[in-house]
């Protein structure tokens, strides 16, 4: 019967998208064998109403004109194909290695995106940097049903586990935007519950993404500017500088971003570097425990005496 | 989706493909669509079988008789459809993370791809993935040597740090594979010191060098998966539990290192249990959140943090 159903939309397609004016109903059941072997008015009724709604939510534009004495049905394939696009070979290559992310949920859509591409033209190497395997942080199996929710303007349910915490809580989201920051996607979008803009990150989402309610049911603000939603908080930050006392053979990630280098003698030497963010390069200094020592900034030097002397009991 | 609707979802981008593809055989495409043999078949046949009209207003013209396939006529299914929006969102996501590990793929490149398939969507693409992607401040060459090396065939030359020992080692390693999840970037390889298969962060790489020998790993070598293996890729299992009262703001240490168990605190923090290869990385790990951790166990962890702490308190007398 799949064979016959697969048989029959094709045939509904071809047969509307092929016609130089709207098909009617009548004409339909004319020219479709299926339909016109159909037992009853009904019966007929009730399958080209389910093929229809079948052929929409494959994305297939089938339109209802009205207008004459008939209604008709038209599908305008060419308006609504993949228009013509060209990628050099090195942007078909980075097409082939972004395909690569998707491991699971993913992959399929994948697929069947890359399949298109090559359907106008385009030549994808699926081999190009086989041996390098790009993936997600996680919450793959989040991004197909979000998409889909904010391009039809539809709120969404899922349970996600906030930062450091051991459980995870439902939330109900209006969806404008995912949005990546370090690597991370997050979903920005307006928090029912909490009646404000919040971010999600999609890794932190455990299960499925739900759609909830009606299509159409929000408008994405003019003015939303998702990405000041998951901003870096260092991001504005003037970078200063900063100065300490390394021993020799040690410090090799602060090493690494020195600017400059001095030998004290006794084992020790002084580097300078720059830092946007003084409690985390004092976090940083006070990891390399008693083989750094911070002259500069200040501030980082008060945080990190300040530690070191709760952390020597000391208080 | 199931059956029918898959089926001609497929069709409906495999004959334009085919359209693209003149004389393809059906290997090739059965396995560019990752279907059987058979299934192919039953799609060419249906598709050629479908017509419209008893005196044939509308029909598919297919040869696919011997191995290769010629569309004939395709009539109005000549072009794909554009992407859905799920479909669009696969490519634009892939690509912004790959833009988002320093030298893996070049920006200008990644930009151009991301327009051009932005534009292809046809529907507003900024609300799908936003604006607000961070790109790397500096390409990385150490991405660049790896994969050159990969490309290659090539063994490489490390200098590798090692945080929790703040120690470099060098290490000639042939490459196996370049892992990358969110920034970070990963070189799986067989590590010729250790011999055994080793993965290396690419940020911890202090400078590399790709050599004239070629890359060999050992047949038997295998690659584990990073994305498994938690935060001590490079450790060697061990017994030694650790376990910390992390004040409240201290509980993120459970988004970024695997736990064995986490206790809700009456202060709203946690009482967590970790596994670590080396007491020196939970020494580091507790200095560096100043304060924001107590040491519950074991007694030697706790007493050496309070010694380094005021042996580092001396230097800012």
């Amino acid at each position: 019967m799949t064979a016959n159903k697969t048989e029959r939309l094709l045939e509904v397609l071809l047969c509307l998208s092929q016609a130089q004016r709207p098909v009617t109903k009548r004409q339909l059941r004319d020219a479709i064998e299926d339909y016109s072997t159909a037992v009853s008015d009904e019966a007929f009724e009730k399958t080209f109403e389910r093929d229809k709604a079948e052929l929409r939510d494959l994305g297939v534009p089938l339109e209802t004109v009205s207008g004459g004495d008939e209604e008709g049905y038209r599908v305008d394939l060419s308006a609504h194909a993949l228009p013509p696009v060209t990628f050099t070979s090195a942007e078909a290559a980075l097409l082939g290695l972004a395909r690569r992310v998707w491991h699971a949920e993913g992959a399929a859509a994948a697929d069947r995106a890359l399949r298109k591409l090559e359907a106008a033209g385009v030549d994808v190497d699926p081999g190009a940097l086989s041996l390098v395997e790009p993936r997600l942080a996680g919450g793959e199996q989040a991004f197909g049903p979000i998409a889909q929710a904010i391009a039809r303007r539809q709120g969404i349910t899922f349970d996600h586990r906030p930062s450091g915490a051991t459980t995870s809580k439902s939330r109900r989201l209006q969806p404008w935007g995912v949005v990546s920051r370090r690597g991370r996607w997050y979903v920005v979008g307006h928090d029912l519950d909490r009646e404000a803009p919040r971010a999600f990150r999609l890794d932190r989402i455990a299960g499925s993404v739900q759609t909830n309610g009606p299509a159409a049911a929000f408008d994405i603000p003019q003015d939303a500017d998702i990405s000041t939603l998951v901003a870096d908080p260092s991001a504005g930050r003037e970078a200063h500088p900063a100065q300490v006392r390394v021993r020799e053979g040690t410090g090799h990630n602060l090493r690494r971003r020195a600017t400059g280098v001095v030998s004290l003698g006794q084992g020790w030497d002084r580097l300078t570097l720059t830092t946007r963010d003084d409690e985390a390069f004092a976090r940083e200094v006070l990891a390399y425990g008693v083989d750094v020592v911070v002259e500069e900034p200040s501030r980082t030097r008060e945080l990190v005496v300040a530690a070191l002397t709760t952390l020597a009991g000391n208080t | 989706m199931a059956g029918a609707s898959d089926q001609l979802t497929r069709l409906l981008t495999l004959i334009p493909w085919l359209v693209a593809h003149p004389g393809v055989t059906k290997a090739e495409a059965a396995r560019t669509f990752a279907i059987s043999g058979a299934q192919l078949e039953a799609d060419l046949e249906l598709a050629a079988c479908a017509e419209v009209g008893r005196d044939t207003l509308a029909s598919l013209d297919i040869d696919f008789w011997d191995d290769e396939i010629t569309v004939i006529d395709a009539q109005s299914v000549d072009r794909p459809m554009q992407l859905r929006v799920d479909e669009a969102v696969t490519l634009l996501v892939g690509l912004r993370s790959l833009a988002a590990v320093p030298g893996l793929a070049d920006r200008e490149v990644v930009d151009h791809a991301l327009a051009k398939v932005e534009e292809a969507i046809g529907v507003s693409a900024s609300t799908v993935t936003g604006a607000g992607t961070d790109w790397p401040v500096a390409d990385d060459a150490v991405v660049g040597a790896v994969q050159d090396a990969l490309a290659r065939g090539r063994r490489l030359q490390l200098s590798y740090w090692t945080p929790t020992r703040d120690e470099v080692s060098e290490r000639a390693v042939d490459p196996m594979r370049l892992v990358t999840v969110a920034t970070a970037g990963y070189l799986q390889g067989w590590c010729h010191s250790t011999e055994a298969v080793r993965t290396f962060r690419l940020d911890r790489i202090v400078s590399v060098e790709v050599l004239e020998e070629p890359s060999a790993p050992p047949l038997e070598a295998a690659l584990s998966d990073v994305a498994q293996a938690g935060g001590n890729w490079h450790g060697t299992p061990t017994d030694l539990l650790v376990v910390l009262d992390l004040a409240p703001h201290a509980r993120w240490v459970i988004d970024y290192h695997p736990v064995e168990a986490a206790v809700e605190n009456a202060d709203g923090g946690l009482r967590v249990t970790l596994r670590t290869p080396e007491l020196a990385w939970a020494r580091r790990l507790v200095l560096r959140l100043a304060g924001g951790a107590t040491v519950v166990a074991p007694e030697s962890l706790a007493a050496e943090v309070r010694l380094t702490a005021a042996e580092a308190l001396s230097a800012y007398a």
